[in-house]
């Protein structure tokens, strides 16, 4: 697989490559064009110092030329030149050419022309050839002959090969070098630089739907990461949250269901080994576990319809006060059992156009549990009022053991505070099915702690019903 | 062998406790933690039907708290979660076994039994004393190959002695094992049934098998 450092790494070797390549290729060409120019210009200045010895008398062409004056076109000499006359014809040579000649090319005095060749003794050299007119001679001084003279000389071109033989080494040399330090330098650094990358994908790595607890390291993270962790650390707390809520919910399904299963089949097989030891009540005990399960299901299936859509909510105009004083008998001796101050208030005359049935059943889930759940000596007060038409109806109750953690998880299915889960009846039902009754008529069921310890669940009617 | 039954649901302990006390346990129980643990704490169980989800205090804290104090008593789990992760978490505090709920009461009964036989020392399912055989899995005694029928609390009492072979036991042990620490002082039920067991045992060989220790308690030994 490729990884980001690797990709880098080539990437940047290779750019660091052509960009070494290119350079040392224009920093050799300019100083080759550099001494090649000054090897040139020295060149040229012999081949204008040969032209100046150049002299024409009597419309001949003669060269003043001493060894003594022009030490490298001795015999030995590294220097060569040969005068042609206009006719083409050889005038003069230095000794070091023995018996060789030139090549006759040549440019005019202002534009010379330059060229590689091979030298006597098969020596690279470069040559310069000029077509001049000589001067005449001192009896007229400054005076320029009619007659042309070809020049060319030659010089050995061994040192400016050296030079740029070592130049190029040194290019060479300093492009290697500078190619393995990068090559040394850029994964090291790479590396470091991406640590905090390495260090998230090893977080990752640990990460499994049992360690969803876990979270992404945030400190000294580049900015480019910082985003990315917080999303997915935001995302992990989501998920660890679901991954809960999905164990907790399996987990209370699996009491709720598996011990009245268990005591059944308990009591059944109590009852066939040791037909003694079978209860009077067994029979009591049976129907009530029967009972019991019967009721989950009843509100389960309830709430799967409600959630499909199959609670057509029927419109009718209900007079609020009636209904709730209607409740409050039905729950007023229960109340009473556990000291519990019970209260209930709508305006007079107060009217909903609502589903009659369904707000009845949300209102007796929410009774039911607020008078199961508040603590002995507690109260539990039903309010309703219809503003612009629209209904707001709070059972407020006085809790003792309820956190702001727990709201959300109020209207979870099977969800209890209790962890025991006593077997009360009560399998945490109520509320996820009053809030399925409350979708299916139109309206938001929320949960508030009032102040310390009291609980409001409030029913809000979304669509304004102007009655 | 004495049990202790911590199980909430009132039904299911009674269940529970009513088939462990005919087949021979002495079974104390509780309906929550904190006093489930409290038993446990001045009590020597030979072994502990746990339930997790308890109201006051819940079974794996309950059972962490027992391994914290360095009792080993074998405990079983009883629980309606039934997933690898709940079933690995309470091994590892400690407990020996788990079970799920539903369940046969046979099957309760076969790993009780288990943790029993462990909590002796991991002695196997048949035990032999001179000619008595006692066949603690299919709960038979015989001697000389002859069978010899017992009363649940009897056979107990034989098992427990015969776990014990060549080990005095105390009166006080044999009320706590086998009769749930529910004697009455001066009472003569277990002089009673060490009577009774004599007598049933001697049927097949007169040798006597059970020995009073004056003083001490009994013994189970071929002498």
């Amino acid at each position: 697989m490729k990884t980001i450092g690797q990709q880098l790494t080539r990437k940047l070797l290779l750019t660091v490559g052509l960009i070494l390549g290119a350079g040392g290729a224009t920093v050799y060409l300019c100083a080759r064009a550099t001494l090649q120019g000054q090897f040139d210009a020295a060149l040229r200045a012999k081949a204008q110092a040969i032209a100046t010895l150049t002299e024409e008398k009597s419309g001949r062409v003669e060269i003043e030329f001493s060894d003594e004056h022009m030490r490298g076109f001795e015999a030995r000499g590294n220097d060569f030149f040969e005068l042609w006359d206009g006719e083409g014809g050889s005038l003069e040579r230095s000794r070091s050419l023995r018996d060789a000649h030139l090549p006759p090319r040549h440019g005019s005095l202002e534009e010379p022309v330059f060229w590689n060749l091979t030298l006597p003794e098969g020596r690279a050299g470069r040559a310069v050839g000029i077509r001049f007119r000589p001067q005449e001679s001192e009896d007229a001084p400054a005076k320029v002959s009619s007659t042309e003279a070809t020049l060319v000389v030659a010089t050995v071109r061994r040192e400016l090969d050296r030079t740029l033989t070592a130049i190029q080494l040194v290019l060479l040399g300093t492009g290697l070098l500078l190619a393995a330090v990068t090559a040394f330098v850029v994964p090291r650094v790479l590396r470091r630089e991406l640590r905090p990358l390495r260090a998230l994908a090893g977080d990752a790595a640990r990460i499994d739907a049992g360690s969803l607890s876990a979270r992404f390291g945030t400190e000294g993270l580049p900015g480019e990461l910082a985003p990315i962790t917080a999303r997915l650390n935001e995302l992990l707390a989501r998920l660890e949250d679901s991954f809960e809520r999905e164990r907790r919910f399996s987990s209370d399904v699996a009491h709720e269901f598996r011990t009245p299963v268990a005591e059944l089949r308990g009591m059944a097989e109590l009852a066939i080994k040791l037909p003694d030891a079978r209860a009077a009540t067994a029979d009591h005990e049976t129907l009530e576990i029967a009972l019991h399960l019967e009721s989950i299901l009843t509100r389960l299936l309830a709430m799967a319809r409600a959630e499909q859509g199959g609670w057509a909510a029927h419109q009718a105009r209900v007079a609020l006060a009636p209904m709730l004083q209607d409740l409050h008998d039905r729950f007023r001796a229960r109340a009473a059992d556990r000291d519990l101050e019970f209260r209930v208030s709508a305006p007079e005359g107060a009217q909903a156009e609502t589903d009659p049935m369904l707000l009845r059943s949300i209102l007796i889930n929410l009774l039911d549990n607020a008078i199961y759940y508040t603590p002995r000596g507690g109260t539990v007060d039903v309010e309703a009022e219809v503003n612009h038409g629209r209904l707001t109806l709070r059972v407020v109750n006085t809790v003792d053991n309820l956190d702001h953690q727990d709201l959300p998880r109020l209207f979870e299915r099977f969800w209890r505070k209790d962890p025991a889960r006593s077997a009360d009846g009560h399998a945490g039902l109520g509320l996820s099915l009053a809030r399925a009754f409350a979708s299916a008529l139109g309206c938001e069921l929320t949960a508030t702690l009032v102040g310390p310890a009291r609980l409001a669940l409030t029913l809000t009617q979304l669509k304004t019903n102007q009655v | 062998m004495r049990i202790l039954v911590v199980e909430d649901s009132v039904r299911l302990r009674q269940t529970v406790t009513t088939w462990l006390r005919r087949n021979g346990f002495a079974v104390d129980a509780s309906a929550d933690g904190e006093d489930g643990l409290h038993l446990a704490q001045v009590n020597d169980y030979d072994a502990i039907v746990l339930d997790i989800m308890l109201p006051k205090l819940d079974g794996l804290a309950l059972l962490q708290q027992l391994r914290k104090e360095g009792r080993l008593t074998h405990v079983l789990l009883l629980t309606a979660r039934d997933t690898v992760a709940d079933r690995v978490r309470g091994l590892e505090l400690g407990a020996d076994d788990y079970l799920v709920k539903p369940f046969a009461l046979e099957e309760l009964l076969a790993r009780i039994k288990a943790l029993c036989r462990r909590a002796y020392g991991g002695q196997g399912p048949r035990l032999v004393v001179g000619d008595l055989e006692v066949d603690t899995a299919a709960r038979k005694v015989s001697r000389t190959g002859r069978a010899i029928p017992l009363q649940p609390r009897e056979y107990a009492l034989l098992e427990y002695l015969a776990r014990r072979s060549g080990h005095i036991v105390t009166r006080t042990e044999i009320e706590e094992h086998i009769y749930g620490g529910d004697v009455e002082p001066a009472s003569n039920v277990v002089d009673s049934a060490i009577c009774s067991l004599r007598q049933k045992l001697g049927e097949p060989n007169p040798a006597p098998l059970i020995h009073t220790r004056r003083g001490l308690g009994y013994e189970l030994a071929a002498e």
